[in-house]
């Protein structure tokens, strides 16, 4: 029993990471356009 | 030192014109906007403006309101106005919302709200009250910028969005962690310290999740509440209200049921649903976009000087540079280029263009500078033309909308008045039950579904069949359109595609070859066959020079040392006056006409040619479509007679005719459209153009008729389901067989599934 608020916090620890991360790839604008990544492979690179 | 550097040292002062903090010595601007504006009042002696305005108590509500910058200003002949993204409008009675909202802002007059483009445009005196009107809409929940601002109109509205979805999702799984061990716990038993600990963090849980994810939801139904309206979010918004507040009470007395998990899954499922479907517009949207040609934010003045299309009068001097999209219908001047004209009628190949040229807006200069005189403003240009005729489009609202916006809002009533009458019910039977089965009656009988999904499906069909080139009138055309039982088309420019094959030529292929060079820049009809034919036969045209096209005569050129002209009849060449080499111009059916006519016929249409031409070709036409009801002759008033004698048999026509001579015909008949694209924009009297920007002016109408049947059998299935599902759920709910959690799955379930059936509707039929 004594480990169950070890595990809980450690849980929440990991998902607060997770929606930490989220919330800077949003900002980043890493969602702002999901289709035009697929092309971009598509595009020449400019050297 | 940069002029930063500069300002750095200087104490921050109010702008003298509007307050914002600006860099100093007094009077001191935020910006060369202000700067203009009080150059301006000073100049008209009109500084009691300034006295006047700090004396006035600040209008309720719009303290603070940002600037807006006064080039996002759009100056009609009917005033000025604005055109703001708005993001978190989802339905009908969202846009009424807004448009009562805004009314009594100062200084704001007429609002139109475009759910499709997710756009507003307001009508308002000045910059001061577009931004009155953007703190308006931010305050209950719509947040709103200025749509010029170009690309991220709407990209921090779209950002806010998904962040609490995403939010909203990590917290409802972590929240069904505890919910999980809460209900083994009461299953198997639970240190009671451990089960009181994972109330409390539970409840922690939620309170972003209603802060911050639901916040929107909640804000639009209390502005609702304080206009003393009805929105479809209110029952939601109660619904969270009630269980999020019945569960801290339960957590903080330590004794009681708690619905954090039911609350989480319903904000979460919420706002998915809302995702979709705002996809699904935005996705619309940006294909009509892309339909209607780029639009060209910038113009060159003669000079340099670069300025908004927006801003050219008639007459303004501009320079195109090669690349350069022709921002508004322009004449050319000096300078000759290869020009791409296809938004104008499709045709890819490059012409060439010189002085003299008139080059529509949309246009894409290839090769060579030029300059050119301004025909038309930005929004009497063609494009513009063709974009307002959209716009307003989707502004109105169909009947079935409308419909669908009445019942929900009669429903939305219906669902609170049940829900108060199932909580005094079972304030009798089992008081502990009352607050569960309120929620979930509720939540499960919102009619989301249809507020959502009817205009969404109207908005879906209405872009699908424009990117398919039928740009209708409005929803409702396509509410006739699938009613039509005969169709009637006219000949020529319909079933023909206007531009006739040269099909003999009696002189050698360097007389065609010269032929087609003085016919190159030319959009005539015969003057294409030739070109075309030249073409087929791999020839190498000369290089001409000089053009010249006198209506219903012919086209000249200077081709090397002679002077060629090509005209009638049919297309005769004539090399410096003599006449050596004719053809004879037909005028063939379109290549996918048979097919579209088959199509039409597979429908199970009648089907009936009605023609000006002579029978003999008329008869031609109809065996090669196989259609036995070929009339030749007619006139345009013998074509309104026939199409009227069906309406008044009680056959619903759909005419397909040149909006030009057939104006009476189109007008008789239930549906009437009108082929000829963007060169011909013949609204006044059609319901509809066909072949703007696109290939295929018949499969268009095939494509409509078959979209306009879909849209008829989706709204009436997606009627059909929300109310048996609303009937049923709702009777479970308040049975109390249906939970709190069950109702937050059900209800957004049942939306995402018509607001997916309503979307298609924009895709293949």
């Amino acid at each position: 029993m004594g480990m169950v608020p070890v595990l809980v916090g450690l849980s929440m620890l990991l998902a607060a990471v997770g929606v930490g991360l989220f919330v800077w790839a949003v900002r980043d604008g890493q969602y702002d356009d999901v289709e035009a990544e697929a092309w971009r492979i598509l595009h020449e690179e400019k050297p | 030192m940069s002029r930063a550097e500069a300002a750095g040292g200087l104490q921050s002062v109010p702008c003298a014109h509007c307050g914002e903090p600006a860099a100093g010595p007094a009077p001191a601007f935020c910006c060369t906007g202000c700067e203009a504006a009080h150059g301006a009042i000073h100049a008209a002696g009109l500084q009691d403006y300034y006295r006047l305005r700090d004396s006035m108590p600040a209008p309720v509500g719009v303290t603070g309101a940002p600037p807006v910058d006064p080039g996002c200003l759009v100056v009609g002949p009917r005033g000025t106005h604005v055109d703001l993204a708005v993001s978190g409008m989802h339905c009908a009675s969202c846009a009424w919302l807004i448009e009562e909202l805004l009314q009594p802002v100062p200084g704001v007059g007429a609002v139109r709200v475009s759910l499709a483009r997710e756009q507003v445009r307001v009508e308002v005196d000045d910059a001061a009250a577009a931004g009155a009107a953007i703190a308006r809409l931010a305050d209950v929940g719509y947040p709103a910028r200025t749509r010029t601002g170009g690309e991220d109109a709407g990209r921090a509205g779209r950002r806010q969005e998904l962040l609490r979805l995403g939010v909203a999702g990590a917290i409802a799984m972590n929240t069904m962690l505890f919910a999980v061990g809460l209900y083994a716990g009461e299953a198997f038993g639970m240190a009671p310290g451990l089960e009181q600990a994972f109330r409390w963090l539970s409840l922690m849980l939620a309170l972003p999740l209603v802060g911050f994810c639901a916040a929107p939801i909640l804000q639009r139904a209390t502005a609702a509440l304080q206009a003393r309206q009805i929105h479809v979010d209110v029952p939601v918004a109660l619904a969270i209200v009630v269980m999020f507040g019945a569960s801290v009470a339960a957590t903080v007395r330590g004794e009681g049921a708690v619905w954090f998990d039911s609350l989480a899954m319903l904000v979460v499922l919420l706002l998915g649903g809302r995702a979709v479907d705002g996809a699904v517009r935005r996705k619309a949207s940006e294909r009509l976009e892309g339909l209607l040609g780029r639009r060209e934010r910038t113009a060159r003045r003669l000079g340099g000087a670069v300025v908004s299309p927006e801003h050219l009068q008639s007459g303004d001097r501009i320079e195109l540079r090669p690349g350069d999209v022709v921002p508004v219908d322009a004449v050319i001047t000096s300078g000759t280029s290869e020009v791409d004209l296809a938004v104008w009628d499709g045709e890819p190949e490059p012409r060439p263009a010189g002085p003299g040229t008139e080059l529509p807006a949309g246009a894409q200069v290839l090769t060579g500078s030029l300059e050119a005189t301004v025909l038309r403003p930005a929004s009497e240009s063609t494009l513009g033309r063709l974009r307002r005729q959209v716009e307003e489009t989707l502004a109105r609202r169909a009947p079935e909308e409308l419909l669908a916006d009445r019942v929900a809002r009669g429903f939305v009533v219906a669902v609170l008045v049940l829900a108060g009458g199932v909580a005094a019910a079972w304030s009798f039977v089992d008081p502990t039950q009352v607050v569960p089965v309120t929620v979930a009656v509720l939540v499960v009988a919102c009619p989301c579904a249809l507020a959502l999904a009817t205009p969404l499906a109207f908005a879906a069909a209405v872009h699908g069949s424009a990117a398919r080139g039928l740009i209708v009138r409005d929803g409702g055309v396509l509410s006739a359109l699938a009613s039509v039982e005969r169709v009637a088309l006219d000949k020529t420019g319909t079933l023909t595609a206007g531009r006739g094959v040269l099909r003999s030529w009696n002189g050698t292929d360097e007389q065609l070859a010269v032929a087609a060079a003085a016919c190159r820049p030319s959009l005539h009809p015969v003057a294409r066959a030739v070109v075309d034919a030249a073409r087929n036969r791999g020839l190498a045209v000369p290089l001409a020079a000089d053009f010249a096209e006198e209506v219903g005569v012919g086209v000249t050129a200077q081709v090397g040392a002679s002077a060629v002209a090509v005209g009638a009849p049919g297309a005769t060449l004539r090399i410096d006056g003599i006449e050596v080499a004719t053809g004879a111009v037909h005028d063939a059916l379109r290549p996918d006409a048979v097919d579209a006519v088959s199509a039409l016929r597979s429908l199970g249409l009648e089907l009936t040619v009605l023609s000006g031409d002579q029978q003999a070709a008329v008869d031609d036409a109809g065996q090669a479509l196989r259609v036995a009801d070929a009339r030749g002759g007619q006139t345009p008033a013998d074509k309104a007679a026939a199409v009227r004698a069906w309406e008044a048999g009680g056959e619903r026509v759909l005419f397909v005719g040149d909006g030009l001579n057939d104006s009476e015909a189109l007008a008789s008949a239930s549906v009437g459209l009108a082929p000829g694209g963007a060169v011909d924009l013949s609204v006044e009297t059609a319901d509809g153009v066909l072949g703007a920007g696109t290939t295929g002016d018949l499969s268009a109408v095939v494509d409509g008729v078959r979209r306009a049947r879909r849209l008829r059998a989706v709204l009436r299935s997606n009627l059909a389901l929300s109310l048996t599902y609303n009937l049923i759920a709702t009777s479970l709910a308040a049975a109390g067989i249906i939970g709190p959690l069950g109702a937050a799955v059900l209800m957004p379930l049942s939306s995402i599934v018509v607001v997916a059936r309503s979307a298609q509707l924009a895709g293949e039929v």
